[in-house]
């Protein structure tokens, strides 16, 4: 290694750091409220349910594209997709407990099929506006 | 003449890369999706530093379209493509720079070719909190590169002759390597 290659490995361990910072992994993750899995299919939201009860998920799409999401409270995980690549399943099980140690956090991406499957929490504001709504 | 040896040279690494690319497909690395060890760079970092950008953008092109159209799917070919043509240019961008090695470039190529994937990823499913996972995958490309550099180094050293004897040199366009 010369010089100048130390230069590159130091530049792009601070841009490493930089994402996790900006990603949130200094603060933690600090769950409030209800657990929540959103579909996402190009960026556009297709589903939104509560991880509370065990239930199969299935999302199809206009061009035959199929995956089926395993929901269970707490937790939930891809068990069917006809992509090519089958990434999605590889990527095992989102639960509340340890999204925070897996690589891609609370995601589960399947990138042929272009879906995102999110965790996120039902946050203290969004409960008092559902309180205040007959 | 000269240029027949190129091409055959070429087709014969771009066999090399697909045969890589195939071998490498078949053992994901578990706990981190869609990260592979990029071991068909070698072959792409030894053509930036012995055939230049010519051959290396070739390579790569065909590399892509090739193993799209055999083992993959559009989604995976433009994926395939951004990393592809983001990485080489960053490598023979930083090839230029004085006091680089294949080392340090072959970490650039990893690590560059991991975030124009994942920056494509974020911007075809509108999910900005994909680049977040770049915290994992810069130091993981860097780490492949450091492997492909080194092997790149290792390689270039006993391949030089045959290469240019093949007619696949760089050496015209390097200062200093003019004929006595």
């Amino acid at each position: 290694m010369k010089r100048r290659d130390w230069t590159i490995l130091l530049v792009i361990l601070a841009l490493a750091l930089l994402c996790f910072a900006g990603g949130g992994g200094f603060r933690g993750s600090s769950p409030r409220g209800q657990a929540r899995l959103r579909v996402l299919v190009g960026g556009r939201e297709t589903a939104n349910v509560a991880l509370d009860r065990e239930e199969t998920l299935e999302i199809c799409q206009e061009d035959g594209s199929r995956n089926v999401v395993r929901l269970a409270p707490g937790a939930f995980w891809m068990t069917e997709s006809n992509c090519p690549n089958q990434d999605c399943l590889r990527q095992g099980k989102v639960a509340v407990d340890d999204a925070g140690r897996r690589a891609l956090g609370g995601q589960i991406v399947c990138l042929p099929h272009q879906t995102v499957l999110e965790l996120y929490w039902e946050d203290e504001e969004a409960a008092v506006r559902l309180e205040v709504q007959p | 003449m000269k240029t027949t040896r190129k091409l055959t040279l070429c087709a014969m690494l771009l066999a090399v890369m697909l045969t890589l690319g195939y071998v490498e497909s078949l053992f994901p690395v578990p706990g981190m999706p869609g990260v592979k060890l990029g071991l068909s760079n070698c072959v792409l970092v030894l053509a930036v530093y012995e055939g230049g950008a010519g051959p290396a953008f070739a390579l790569m092109g065909a590399k892509v379209l090739l193993s799209g159209f055999l083992f993959g799917s559009p989604v995976s070919m433009l994926y395939a493509l951004a990393g592809g043509a983001c990485s080489l240019a960053a490598m023979l961008a930083l090839k230029r720079l004085p006091g680089t090695s294949a080392v340090g470039v072959g970490m650039a190529g990893g690590a560059v070719h991991n975030a124009a994937q994942t920056g494509l990823a974020a911007l075809l499913l509108h999910t900005p909190a994909l680049l977040s996972y770049l915290a994992l995958l810069l130091p993981v490309g860097a780490a492949a590169g450091f492997l492909t550099g080194t092997t790149e180094r290792l390689l270039s050293s006993r391949l030089r002759f045959s290469f240019s004897q093949m007619g696949f040199s760089d050496k015209k366009q390097e200062k200093g390597t003019t004929k006595p």
